[in-house]
C-alpha cells in the first residue's frame, strides 16, 4: 500500500453532527475525529482496465471480444468492518457524483458518450467518504450495496434534485424505478436470437415485480410500493485496507459477470416479454440466471414469479492491494 | 456518465455543474422542509383549493366528479397551456422528428389510426397508441402497468423509453433537448408562469408535470350518449338504445369492465378512496395452448412475471371508441364489428401461423368473456351504441388543438 498520497486532510467534526453514521464502535466519547477516505474503484475485463478505447477480451463461453456501450452503477450503504466484526457506516461527501443526503454514489467508467463513440464524458472511479477516524485503526472488510435505496429508487422527484439521478440512461420509468447497474457491451459479432440479430449484450440490474401494497388511491406512492425482487446485491469484500486516507481498490470484473454467457445466442423465451438481448432483470429471462449468480443471486425462473434470492457468493467484485 | 458531464477542455468542471449549488440548495429544502415545496399548493388549499380547480376548465360536465390530482402538481391554466405546447412540439424528441401528437391525433380522440406506431428512431412500438380520453380518471395509465398510476409518471416513459424508443431522449441528448426550451423566450415565459416558485423550472420533471396537466384537461362528456342520459331521448338512435340495453345486459356482460362514468371500470376520481385498478385477459391469444400472448405483448405479466397475469390489460374507456380503430393493445382487431364478434365468440381462435392457438381457451381469460348469442342486428345495435359515444365537441375543441398551427 505504498505510493498512496493523502488527498484529503483529516477533518475534525463533532460526532453528533455526523451521528447518522451508525457507528457501532461507540466509545462513548463525546466527540471524535472524522477522516476523509478515498475508495478507488476499477472496472476491468480480466486484467485490463476498461475504457472506450480498450477492447474487452475473452468474454463469455466463446471467448469473444467486445466494446463498452455503458458501464456505470450506483452504490450505497458503504460500511467498514473491523477484524472483530464491528461495523462503521461511512458517509458520502457531497459532490457531483455523490448524493450525501441519501448516501448514494454513482460510478461511471464510460469516458465517451453516444455508446462510447461521442464526446468525452466525465468518469467517476472513486468514492470520497467521511468516516470516524477511530474506525480506521482496524479495517478488515468493506461492504456496500449496489443500487439506490428503495425510497430513492421509486421517487422520480429525485431526477431533478441531484445530478446523479438526472440521466435518462439510468432511469427505468416503466419499472417505476432506476437501473442500479448498466453494463452494456457490444460483442465483436452479432447476437442471434431466433430470426433476429442484436448488437448489444445488455445487463440492466434493478428492482422488479413492484406493486403497490394498497388500493387506496392517495397512498399509491413509493412508500407503499413493494418489490418482489429488490435486486440490491450486498457486496462484502475481505482484505480491505485503508492507509493514508486511501483504501484498497474495489475491482469489478466484467468477464466474471459474463463468464457463463454465450454471446452468440440469446434464447427466445416465449413467455419472457422483456427478454431483450442480454439480461434486463426480467424475472423469467434465462440469460439472467448465470449473470445474477455472479452477483450472489439465485434466479429462480421456474418459480411462479421468477423470485430472486440473495443466497450465493458473488464473484464480480474483488479487492486489489498493490 | 450523463450528458451534462461532458468535459470542457479548459475547464474540467462542466458548466452545468455551476448550477449545482443552487440545485443542492433546493434539494436540501426539499428534503428537510418538504412542505416548502408545497407552499404554492398549500396556500391554495388554505384559501380554497377547490376555487383554483373550479376556475380551471376541465371540460367536465356538471355532476361529474373531478379527477384525482397529485398534491405536488396542482392544476393551473399555465401548466395546461405549457403542457399543450410541449405535447405538440417536436423539440421534445431527441431528433426533433416527433412530438406526443405524432401518435395522438385529436381528430381520432388522440389515437393514431395505426395498429402499432413507430418511434422517432424507427423502432416499432409493441402497443397500440392509446386514445387520450378522460385519462386523468384512469386507475393506472399504461396498457398494463400497475405501478404507473399518475400521468406524471407516464409522461417520462415515452420521453426516455429505450425498448422501444419513442421520443428518443437519452443521456446523450437530454441537455440539448432542454436547451431548446431554455433558449426559447416563449418557453421561458411559459415555464416561469407554470412553475412560479422555481428559479430553474425547465427540467424533465416539470415537463412531465405540464404534460400531465394538459392530459387532465382532455375530458369528454358531451357525446350523444351523454345527452341521452341527460334526458334527450332523440340524441341517439333506436338501434343505439337497443345496443345500450345489450351492453348493460348480464347476457353480454360488457359493463363489468367498461361501466361507469368513463365506460372503464378501471377508473377512479377525487371522490373515491380506492383506485379500482384492474387488468383482464380477453382471450385474444393463447399461443400453442400455453396462455401466452406474442412476445412483447404479454401485458401485466411483464411487470409481475406471474403466469396468471399473461395477457391481462387494463380495460380502456369506450368513450370515442369509434374514432380509435384499430383495437386492442396491439391493434389486431380492425373494426368495432370485429370487436363485437370477438366478444360474442368469447375470444379469438387463431388457426394458423406463429400465433396459432385458441384464445377462447386461454387459462387466464376473464370469466366475463364467456361469449354470447347475438344476432346480426344485435351486433349492429352494439356498434350503434359505441358510435353514440363519439364526442365531436372533444375532437374539435380548439382548446386541445395544436397551438403552433
Amino acid at each position: 500500500m505504498n505510493n498512496w498520497t493523502p488527498l484529503f486532510s483529516v477533518m475534525i467534526a463533532s460526532s453528533t453532527l455526523i451521528g447518522c453514521g451508525g457507528n457501532d464502535n461507540d466509545d462513548s466519547s463525546p466527540a471524535s475525529e472524522t477522516a476523509q477516505v478515498t475508495i478507488p474503484f476499477s472496472a476491468r475485463s480480466g486484467t485490463d482496465e476498461i475504457s472506450c478505447d480498450t477492447t474487452l477480451t475473452n468474454l463469455g463461453t466463446g471467448g469473444v471480444n467486445g466494446e463498452m456501450v455503458f458501464l456505470g452503477y450506483y452504490v450505497h450503504d458503504v460500511t467498514f468492518v473491523s477484524s472483530t466484526g464491528a461495523q462503521t457506516k461511512v458517509n458520502m461527501v457531497e459532490s457531483a457524483f455523490q448524493d450525501s443526503a441519501n448516501d448514494v454514489a454513482f460510478l461511471n467508467f464510460r469516458d465517451k458518450d453516444e455508446s462510447c463513440s461521442g464526446n468525452a464524458e466525465l468518469t467517476n472511479k472513486s468514492l470520497t467518504v467521511e468516516v470516524d477516524s477511530s474506525a480506521l485503526n482496524d479495517v478488515a472488510k468493506v461492504t456496500f450495496k449496489v443500487g439506490v435505496p428503495h425510497e430513492v429508487n421509486h421517487d422520480s422527484s429525485w431526477n431533478s434534485q441531484h445530478g446523479i439521478y438526472a440521466s435518462g440512461d439510468y432511469q427505468w420509468n416503466w419499472q417505476a424505478g432506476r437501473k442500479f447497474m448498466r453494463l452494456d457491451v457490444k460483442p465483436a459479432t452479432p447476437i442471434a436470437r431466433g430470426s433476429d440479430t442484436g448488437d448489444v449484450w445488455n445487463f440492466h440490474l434493478g428492482s422488479t415485480g413492484c406493486m403497490y401494497s394498497t388500493d387506496v388511491a392517495s397512498e399509491q406512492n413509493y412508500e407503499n410500493l413493494t418489490c418482489a425482487n429488490p435486486n440490491r446485491p450486498t457486496i462484502e469484500l475481505s482484505d480491505f485496507m485503508v492507509a493514508n486516507n486511501r483504501s484498497s481498490t474495489i475491482v469489478l470484473d466484467y468477464n466474471e459477470l459474463v463468464a457463463s454467457v454465450d454471446f452468440a445466442t440469446d434464447n427466445v423465451n416465449t413467455g419472457a416479454t422483456q427478454d431483450k438481448f442480454g439480461c434486463m432483470s426480467f424475472p423469467k429471462d434465462d440469460e439472467c440466471v448465470n449473470m445474477f449468480a455472479t452477483l450472489g443471486y439465485s434466479y429462480n425462473v421456474d418459480s411462479p414469479n421468477g423470485q430472486t434470492t440473495a443466497d450465493l457468493t458473488q464473484s464480480v467484485f474483488s479487492i486489489e492491494n498493490k | 456518465m450523463f450528458s451534462q458531464l461532458k468535459i470542457n477542455n479548459n475547464n474540467p468542471t462542466p458548466s452545468s455543474f455551476l448550477v449545482l449549488p443552487k440545485l443542492l440548495g433546493s434539494f436540501f429544502l426539499l428534503l428537510f422542509f418538504s412542505a416548502c415545496v408545497e407552499k404554492e399548493s398549500q396556500t391554495v388549499i388554505e384559501t380554497g383549493k377547490s376555487n383554483t380547480e373550479a376556475s380551471f376548465d376541465f371540460n367536465i360536465s356538471e355532476g361529474f366528479p373531478l379527477p384525482r390530482i397529485p398534491e405536488d402538481n396542482p392544476i393551473s391554466e399555465s401548466k395546461f397551456q405549457l403542457g399543450r405546447h410541449l405535447f405538440y412540439d417536436t423539440k421534445l424528441s431527441g431528433n426533433q422528428t416527433m412530438s406526443c401528437a405524432s401518435c395522438h391525433h385529436q381528430d381520432k380522440a388522440f389515437a393514431d389510426g395505426l395498429a402499432l406506431p413507430t418511434g422517432s428512431t424507427g423502432m416499432v412500438h409493441p402497443r397500440n397508441s392509446q386514445a387520450l380520453v378522460n385519462i386523468a380518471y384512469n386507475s393506472t395509465v399504461n396498457w398494463a402497468n400497475p405501478t404507473t398510476v399518475t400521468l406524471e409518471q407516464q409522461a417520462l416513459v415515452p420521453i426516455f423509453g429505450e425498448f422501444p424508443v419513442e421520443l428518443g431522449v437519452s443521456g446523450d441528448n437530454q441537455d440539448e433537448v432542454l436547451a431548446r426550451f431554455v433558449n426559447d423566450l416563449d418557453y421561458q415565459a411559459m415555464f416561469a408562469a407554470a412553475f412560479p416558485n422555481e428559479d430553474a423550472p425547465i427540467h424533465f420533471n416539470n415537463i412531465a408535470k405540464a404534460l400531465a396537466s394538459f392530459g387532465r384537461g382532455l375530458n369528454s362528456f358531451n357525446s350523444p350518449y351523454d345527452q341521452y342520459l341527460a334526458g334527450d331521448d332523440t340524441a341517439i338512435s333506436e338501434s343505439a338504445k337497443r345496443g345500450l340495453a345489450l351492453f348493460e345486459s348480464e347476457q353480454m356482460e360488457c359493463f363489468h369492465c367498461h361501466g361507469g362514468d368513463h365506460l372503464s371500470a378501471a377508473s377512479t376520481d377525487a371522490t373515491q378512496i380506492f383506485t379500482n385498478s384492474q387488468f383482464h385477459n380477453n382471450g385474444l391469444y393463447n399461443i400453442a395452448g400455453t396462455g401466452d400472448y406474442p412476445e412483447g405483448g404479454q401485458g401485466l405479466y411483464e411487470i409481475t412475471a406471474m403466469d396468471s397475469d399473461k395477457g391481462k390489460f387494463r380495460p380502456p374507456t369506450l368513450r370515442n371508441i369509434a374514432l380509435t380503430a384499430p383495437y386492442m393493445h396491439d391493434g389486431s382487431l380492425s373494426t368495432l364489428e370485429e370487436v363485437a364478434l370477438h366478444y360474442a365468440a368469447g375470444g379469438r381462435n387463431i388457426t394458423e401461423g406463429e400465433h396459432f392457438g385458441d384464445g377462447r381457451a386461454n387459462p387466464n381469460k376473464s370469466s366475463m368473456v364467456a361469449g354470447f348469442e347475438a344476432t346480426e342486428q344485435d351486433i349492429q345495435d352494439l356498434i350503434a351504441f359505441m358510435e353514440s359515444l363519439t364526442d365531436v365537441s372533444f375532437t374539435t375543441n380548439p382548446r386541445f388543438s395544436n397551438p403552433f398551427e
